[in-house]
């Protein structure tokens, strides 16, 4: 995913100026890692850089001065692009959980029990968050939600394959 | 409040359960989790009174009720406890208001009060909509939420539950374990869920992993 | 086809295989009650006509019994029909399967009957036999393609339930036909202008197999709006639940107490008549056949009862598992019986006099009514009492269903 994609978004609807994005940031994409304003300058400048946003105002009204962006038209074409390109199907397994269970082999029980009760736990946490958050922390907790629950899955069938491995 | 001491059950040939030891405190909510087969089922119907253990005991508040003359166990069951099966397993002839309000006509509570407390819990869980239906034609979740309000109605110590949501989708289950724990904390009833959906078990305070008959971990708090 | 059937016979459950003896049994027995009845049946002998009357009587309830046989053990039936529905049958397959099924169990039972029939009466008439035995080999048949009609309708088998209609003026006409056939010809006997000597009897026969549907379609109308009643008034949870039971299905109720309620009837009529006749030696057999038909009419409902509770098993199963005692439960059992009984025993009785009255009204007395009325009373008494003590002895079967089922 492209932080420069996410901002071009926001800014579809009218121009923006930095510190607003960050907010709007954290706010919609709830599960995610909050964005640092030296990100978010460097991603608006290096958009501009590319001509698929300007600057429409510098406002200076006492404060600091805010600069205010706007997505340029071959920005719209670039996020109108973005929003409908496919994500590739995962060609191939990287994660450290699989790749420990393949080096431990058959000894991979007892940490795949205690993984699971890491998982649980942070799932227990989503759960509560759940029941008490807008709706786009919502949608976050259950996208995080249903990735645990993959993991935890994969592991019961790994334990219970092992087993049947050891019985054979 | 609810332990069970070193249960033992079996069918047959097949060990059901082996040794089963473990503790509920009032108002927790506790998953019990395992692979199809691991003895959760078992363990449920042990815990509520439904099956007798072969071995062990089963103890509500310092008393055991394993060992109770059948009369004694099933008023227990009535007045203690609350059961939401997978499938509801409502009486399809009768609405959803007169479904709820049998437990109480069973404790000899009179018609008028028996209805309007089947109302408001129907009001509680927002199904007041199909109230007047036959449980018949009611959908999954309408049916599942139907059926909790007829476990909670009584106000009992502990509601068990048995894959209460493995009928239905997602959002339907969702709906359906929010009600359920949230008047069962509002009214510090403890309840025990039977699931093999990791999701359903997060919603517990804790999980007991059973595994081939005998508890792995989470035997206590 | 024959094929077809050969493979599901040698699949068959224990319960299909009982089904399939009672089926047998009873077509034996209606075929030499009935071959017995015409060989009775004779204009210039009083008496001899009115022991054939009870004899036939007698093959009404047997008949209903075996139609309600087929009905045993239907659920497994029709999950074994629907999956030859789903794997390619057409429906017209699944009613030549039914009606090849049940017509061949008819005929193995109605060739047992003949041939006990000629054994008993070598020297009695013969003629009617072969016409007796293609009647019930027919009547099988009917009743074996009728059984998968869920299934025929869509290969998934419908088991939720349809609501009831509410009555038609057909199922009065039918009602009214019925008793007009039989009255016709018990009163007309010999000199009946169809078919000979046997006019009467075809008559009666007629009238009664036309009564017997008739009773079945107002009796459901009847229970139902009884039960709602009875419903809506419960205090208990106990008469709750067996109202609502029985409002969900009367029509299963009317068919079980369709014969309960003729006898009640014929009791109540043949009480009116006896008050003013006196009684007599033929009054003693038609009421030994009535008892005895009750007693058959109590087995059909014991059928009933055992498909109630397969029907019942899994929400009993619930409640009891909640706490509700099995002495409750049963409760429910007997309590459901005497809400769908009570309401045709009692309009059985009433119509019953009122028939032996309104056509003798000019030479009836009043002095006569009490012991009419007595009559009624207890034949009423007597079908609500049969309901609720073939329920009671249900009761013990309750046990067994609601053993709970644990998965593990």
């Amino acid at each position: 995913m492209s932080t420069g994609h996410v901002l071009l978004g926001f800014l579809a609807e009218r121009p923006k100026h930095g510190y607003e994005l960050k907010k709007e940031h954290d706010h919609r994409l709830a599960g995610a890692k909050p964005l640092a304003y030296g990100q978010v300058y460097a991603t608006l400048q290096r958009l501009e850089r590319d001509g698929l946003a300007e600057v429409a105002e510098t406002q200076q009204e006492g404060g600091p001065e805010r600069t205010l962006y706007a997505i340029t038209d071959s920005g719209q074409a670039e996020l109108e692009q973005w929003l409908n390109t496919v994500e590739p199907s995962a060609p191939y397994v990287a994660s450290p959980l699989f790749a420990r269970v393949a080096v431990a082999g058959r000894a991979a029980d007892g940490y795949l029990l205690r993984q699971r009760e890491a998982h649980l736990a942070r799932m227990r946490e989503l759960t509560a968050e759940k029941a008490s958050g807008a709706p786009a922390q919502v949608l976050a907790a259950d996208y995080a939600l249903q990735h645990l629950d993959a993991d935890l899955r994969w592991i019961e069938t790994a334990l219970a394959r092992m087993k049947e491995d050891s019985n054979a | 409040m609810l332990e069970a001491r070193g249960l033992g059950k079996s069918f047959g040939q097949t060990r059901a359960l082996t040794g089963v030891c473990l503790e509920i405190a009032e108002g927790e909510i506790v998953a019990i989790t395992g692979p199809s087969g691991a003895g959760k089922s078992t363990l449920l119907h042990c815990l509520a009174g439904v099956l007798r253990p072969e071995s062990g005991e089963v103890v509500l508040d310092g008393r055991r009720i394993d060992t109770l003359a059948e009369a004694e166990l099933t008023r227990l069951r009535r007045e203690s406890f609350g059961v939401v099966f997978q499938f509801g397993e409502l009486v399809p002839e009768l609405t959803a208001v007169e479904n709820v309000a049998l437990p109480m006509l069973f404790n000899r509570h009179g018609r008028q009060e028996a209805m309007t407390a089947a109302a408001q819990w129907l009001a509680r869980l927002e199904v007041s909509d199909c109230a007047d239906q036959r449980t018949g034609e009611l959908s999954g979740g309408q049916r599942q939420r139907v059926a909790v309000a007829r476990a909670l109605v009584t106000g009992p110590r502990v509601v068990f539950a048995d894959e209460p949501t493995g009928a239905l989708d997602t959002l339907g289950g969702e709906q359906v374990m929010s009600a359920l724990l949230g008047a069962a904390r509002a009214s510090r009833t403890a309840v025990v869920l039977v699931t093999h959906d990791n999701r359903v078990a997060a919603y517990a305070d804790r999980e007991i992993v059973l595994r081939d008959g005998a508890v792995l971990a989470g035997a206590n708090r | 086809m024959i094929a077809v059937l050969r493979m599901l016979n040698r699949g068959r459950s224990r319960a299909e295989r009982v089904r399939a003896r009672l089926v047998v049994a009873g077509a034996a027995v209606a075929t030499f009650l009935v071959c017995t009845a015409v060989s009775l049946a004779d204009y210039r002998d009083e008496g001899g006509s009115l022991t054939g009357l009870g004899l036939a009587l007698l093959a009404v309830p047997v008949a209903g019994l075996v139609h309600q046989a087929n009905r045993l053990a239907s659920a497994t039936r029709e999950r074994r029909l629907a999956v030859l529905r789903l794997a390619g049958a057409t429906p017209a397959d699944v009613r030549v399967l039914g009606a090849l099924e049940g017509g061949l169990l008819a005929l193995g039972g109605s060739l047992v009957g003949s041939a006990l029939y000629v054994v008993t009466h070598l020297a009695g008439p013969l003629p009617q036999v072969p016409v007796v035995m293609a009647l019930v080999t027919l009547g099988g048949v009917l009743s074996g393609a009728r059984a998968g009609r869920h299934v025929v309708a869509s290969p998934l088998g419908v088991v939720r339930r349809t609501r009831v209609r509410g009555p038609r003026v057909r199922d009065l006409l039918l009602l009214v036909a019925g008793v007009g056939f039989f009255v016709l010809g018990a009163v007309v006997k010999g000199s009946f202008p169809v078919v000979g000597k046997y006019g009467s009897a075809v008559a009666m026969a007629a009238g009664l197999v036309l009564l017997l549907f008739g009773v079945t379609l107002a009796a459901t109308w009847l229970i139902r709006v009884y039960a709602r009643r009875a419903g809506r008034r419960a205090r208990s949870p106990e008469t709750l639940l067996a109202a609502r039971l029985v409002e969900a299905d009367p029509r299963a109720w009317a068919r079980a107490l369709s014969v309960v309620s003729l006898t009640v009837f014929f009791g109540a009529g043949a009480g009116a008549q006896q008050a003013s006749v006196g009684y007599s030696q033929a009054h003693a057999l038609v009421d030994v056949a009535l008892l005895v038909a009750l007693v058959t009419s109590a087995a059909a409902l014991v059928v009933h009862q055992a498909e109630e509770l397969i029907d019942l098993r899994r929400s009993f199963a619930a409640l009891a598992a909640s706490g509700v005692p099995e002495r409750a439960l049963g409760g429910v059992l007997v309590r459901q019986a005497v809400i769908a009984a009570l309401p045709v025993c009692v309009v059985a009785a009433v119509s019953g006099v009122a028939v032996v009255i309104s056509t003798g009204s000019d030479v009836y007395q009043v002095q006569w009514l009490g012991w009419a009325v007595a009559r009624a009373v207890a034949m009423a008494g007597v079908g609500v009492l049969t309901a609720a003590l073939v329920a009671l002895a249900a009761c013990p079967l309750l046990r067994g269903a609601l053993r709970f089922e644990t998965r593990t």
